[in-house]
C-alpha cells in the first residue's frame, strides 16, 4: 500500500537519527543552503543580546548554559560534510560563555571541526546568543535564551516559571523540537511561486573583513505605534515603508549622480513565522518571507501611500496559501531524488550561484521584527533591554531587525558598508515623523 | 542626553560623534568636515504489502521477459530455419528473471533467496558457454572468476555487518576485496591461457589498494570514528 501524503511528510520531517555512534542530525530546508553560502563575511549568525541589571556572573552563566545544554542536544552540535548532505554531530565538549568584546556575528567558521552553531558572549552586564541560522531562527534562540536566564536567575536564587515546556529544563526535549516543519507541512500538488526581477542593492565599499557595525535607534513603542495606527498600519508595514522610502532616495541620489544599469525594482524581505500558520514546536528553521517590491518605474510614491501599497501587499501575500507555494518550491525541490544524489561538492557550487541569483539577488534588504519579548514576570524586573541584530550580508551590505522590551523598540541595522546614509536616511524620516529617537552605535 | 542638531536623533552623554552623520556634537558646522559619509557615492509499510508488493513485482518481470522470449523465438523462426541467434538474448533473459526473481520471491526466506539468485551467474556463464557446443571456458575460467566477485562481496558485506561502527573501515573491507578478486581474475587467466600462475597487474593493483585500506582503517580508527556509513551517504 503506498504511503499517505502526511506519512511521507512525517518521514521527510524526521530529522534526529541514533545509530552506533549516538545521535545525528540533519539540517532543516532553510538550513540546507547555508553552509555552501557562509563565509568570513556572511556567517549566518543572529544575535539576540539581554542587559542585565547587574555585571553577568560567568560562573553562573556557565551553570546555566550545562543544564540548558541538556535541554537542547540539538542545538549542542557541529557541522560535518557527508557525501551528499551535510549533518550535525554533537559536540563533545560543552559551550561556554565568551568575550563579547569583538564585532558582533563576525569571526566565526562554522566549517571549523569542533565549532559550535551558537556562541553565547558576555560583556558587563549583556549577555549576547548569536546563533547560526543553520540551526535556528529567532523563535528557537527566543526559546534557547529564556531557558538559559531562567537557570541562570535560579542560581542567582530567583526563581521564575519557564512559559512554556519547551523553555523548560526539567522537560525532556520532544523530538517534534527538531523536526523540519517546512516537510511536515508540504502540500502536494501546490504550484510553485512565479519569477522575481532582480532588485537594486546598495551601492558601498565594504568595511574591512570582520568588522560589523550595529547601529541602534530606540524609540518609545507606543508611539511608534501611534504613527502606525495613525496610516491604519502595523508596526512592521509602517517601518517596512519607511524602510523602503530610505531606499528609494538611496537609488534615485545615485541616478542623479549618473549611475546606470540600476534596477528599477526596490524590495525588502519581511521574514514572516510559519508558526502563525502552522501548529508546531519545532524549533528548527520556520519562516519564510514577503517580498514587498516598488518599482521606481511607475512614479515617485510618498511615505503614506507606500504604507498603505506596503498594508494591502502584506494582506495579500501574508496567507497560508500564498505562503504554502514557497513550501512547495522549497521542500518540494529538495525531496527530488535527483537532487539528494548530486554530490555536496556539486551542490555547494551551484548553491552559491542560485543564492546570489535567486535569493539574495532579489532583495534590497531586510526587515525582521521579533515582536514584544515575552519574559517570565519574575525576570522582567532584571532585564534592562533586549538587542536584536540580523545575519549579515555583504551582498545586501546593511539590513534591519528590532524588537520590543518595556515599551521601548530598539531598531537595530547590522551593516557592513562604509557608508550609513541608508541608516540616516531611515531615522531622519522617524524623527522628522515627530518620534524621538535614541541613537547609539558600535564605531 | 545630548542630540545631534543634524539628524535629530538623541544620543548618550559623553558621545562625541553622531554615529549617523559623523558630525561632531555641539558643533553645527562641523558635519561636513568631520568625515561625515555624506550621500552615498556612486557604487513504511507493513511487512504483508511489503511481501506482496514483491510478489507483485516479480509476477510483472516474469511475464515482461516471456513476452521478450517468446516474440525473441518467434522472430528467429520466421527469419531463419530453426532457433539460432535468439539463444543468446534468451539465455541473457533467463540470467536477469534467475538474479532478480528468488530474492523477490524469497520473502520469508531472504538468504535462500539471495543464494539462488547468487548461482545465477554460474549459470549465465556455463549456458553461453554450451551455446557453442562444449564447456570449453566457463568452468576453468569463468566460474572462478565469478565466485571471487561474489566472494568479495558476501566478504565485505558480512565484515561490515561484524563491525560495531560502520564507517570508512567499510570502504577498505571493500579495497581489500577488489584486492583480492584482482588476484583471483589474473590468476584465473594465467591458468586458462598458459597453464603457469604468473601475478603481474594484479600484485600492482593490490599492492596500490591494500595501504589505502590501510590508511582507511587508521581514519576509521583514529580520526573519524563518530562516522557511520548512514551520515555520511544520507540524502
Amino acid at each position: 500500500m503506498r504511503m499517505t501524503h502526511d506519512e511521507i511528510n512525517v518521514k521527510h520531517a524526521r530529522t534526529g537519527f541514533r545509530d552506533e555512534t549516538g545521535e545525528w542530525y540533519q539540517l532543516d530546508n532553510a538550513a540546507i543552503i547555508m553552509p555552501a553560502i557562509s563565509n568570513v563575511r556572511n556567517t549566518s549568525l543572529f544575535r539576540m543580546a539581554v542587559t542585565l541589571d547587574h555585571p553577568v556572573r560567568l560562573d553562573d552563566l556557565n551553570t546555566a548554559l550545562e543544564r540548558v545544554a541538556k535541554r537542547f542536544p540539538y542545538y549542542m552540535v557541529e557541522l560535518r560534510r557527508g557525501f551528499f548532505w551535510y549533518y550535525f554531530q554533537p559536540l563533545k565538549e560543552p559551550i561556554k560563555a565568551v568575550s563579547d568584546l569583538g564585532w558582533p556575528c563576525m569571526g566565526y567558521n562554522m566549517h571549523k571541526r569542533g565549532a559550535p552553531l551558537l556562541r553565547v558572549r558576555v560583556a558587563g552586564a549583556r549577555i549576547a546568543f548569536e546563533f547560526s541560522h543553520i540551526l535556528a531562527d529567532g523563535a528557537g534562540g527566543g526559546c534557547f535564551l529564556t531557558a538559559t536566564l531562567i537557570e541562570y536567575f535560579k542560581e542567582r536564587g530567583i526563581v521564575a516559571t519557564p512559559p512554556s515546556p519547551t523553555c523548560d529544563v526539567s522537560a525532556p526535549p520532544d523530538p517534534e523540537e527538531y523536526e523540519d516543519a517546512y516537510h511536515r507541512f508540504y502540500k502536494p500538488r501546490i504550484p510553485i511561486p512565479g519569477p522575481l526581477p532582480r532588485a537594486y542593492h546598495l551601492s558601498s565599499k565594504l568595511l574591512p573583513v570582520g568588522q560589523c557595525r550595529a547601529i541602534t535607534g530606540i524609540v518609545v513603542a507606543d508611539d511608534l505605534v501611534a504613527l502606525a495606527k495613525a496610516r491604519k498600519v502595523s508596526v512592521t508595514e509602517f517601518l517596512t515603508a519607511v524602510y523602503l522610502d530610505s531606499l528609494i532616495e538611496l537609488r534615485t541620489v545615485q541616478v542623479q549622480a549618473g549611475a546606470r544599469r540600476l534596477s528599477p525594482y526596490v524590495s525588502l524581505e519581511v521574514p514572516v513565522n510559519l508558526r502563525r500558520f502552522y501548529k508546531t514546536k519545532s524549533l528548527r528553521n520556520f519562516s519564510l518571507f514577503v517580498l514587498p517590491t516598488i518599482d521606481t518605474r511607475l512614479g515617485t510614491w510618498t511615505l503614506d501611500e507606500l504604507a498603505a501599497y506596503v498594508h494591502h501587499y502584506m494582506g495579500i501575500e501574508n496567507d497560508e496559501r500564498r505562503i504554502a507555494t514557497q513550501i512547495s518550491r522549497n521542500a518540494g525541490g529538495g525531496r527530488k531524488l535527483v537532487v539528494r544524489l548530486i554530490p555536496l561538492f556539486i551542490k555547494n557550487f551551484f548553491a552559491k550561484i542560485l543564492y546570489v541569483a535567486l535569493g539574495e539577488g532579489l532583495i534590497s534588504g531586510i526587515l525582521s521584527n521579533l515582536g514584544t519579548i515575552q519574559m517570565p514576570e519574575e525576570l522582567a524586573p532584571h532585564l534592562e533591554r533586549f538587542d536584536f541584530l540580523g545575519a549579515p550580508s555583504s551582498t545586501l551590505k546593511t539590513f534591519a531587525a528590532l524588537c520590543t522590551w518595556k515599551g521601548k523598540t530598539h531598531i537595530a541595522f547590522g551593516s557592513q558598508a562604509q557608508s550609513r546614509e541608508l541608516e540616516r536616511l531611515f531615522f531622519k524620516r522617524l524623527v522628522a515623523l515627530g518620534l524621538r529617537v535614541e541613537v547609539s552605535s558600535n564605531m | 542626553m545630548v542630540r545631534c542638531d543634524q539628524c535629530g536623533v538623541e544620543l548618550a552623554e559623553g558621545t562625541e560623534r553622531c554615529p549617523l552623520c559623523g558630525a561632531v556634537l555641539g558643533d553645527k558646522d562641523a558635519a561636513g568636515r568631520a568625515g561625515a559619509p555624506g550621500p552615498v557615492p556612486v557604487p513504511a509499510d507493513g511487512a504483508g504489502e511489503n511481501r506482496q508488493r514483491r510478489q507483485v513485482a516479480a509476477e510483472v518481470l516474469s511475464v515482461s521477459l516471456a513476452i521478450a522470449a517468446l516474440t525473441l523465438v518467434v522472430l528467429d523462426l520466421i527469419m531463419g530455419a530453426g532457433i539460432a541467434w535468439s539463444l543468446y538474448p534468451l539465455v541473457a533473459l533467463g540470467f536477469i528473471w534467475w538474479l532478480i526473481c528468488p530474492t523477490l520471491m524469497a520473502t520469508r526466506k531472504p538468504a535462500l533467496g539471495i543464494a539462488v539468485s547468487a548461482l545465477a551467474p554460474f549459470g549465465f556463464l556455463v549456458a553461453l558457454d554450451a551455446i557453442n557446443g562444449s564447456l570449453a571456458w566457463s568452468l576453468t575460467l569463468g566460474a572462478p572468476i565469478a565466485a571471487a566477485v561474489e566472494l568479495g562481496v558476501l566478504g565485505t558485506i558480512l565484515a561490515a555487518k561484524a563491525s560495531k561502527i560502520r564507517g570508512l573501515n567499510v570502504l577498505a573491507y571493500a579495497f581489500v576485496a577488489a584486492a583480492a578478486i584482482c588476484l583471483v581474475v589474473e590468476g584465473a587467466i594465467d591458468l586458462y591461457r598458459d597453464g603457469i600462475l604468473n601475478l603481474f597487474w594484479s600484485s600492482i593493483t593490490a599492492s596500490t589498494l591494500i595501504p589505502v585500506a590501510g590508511f582507511l582503517f587508521y581514519a576509521h580508527l583514529r580520526l573519524a570514528r563518530n562516522t557511520t556509513l548512514k551520515k555520511l551517504f544520507h540524502y
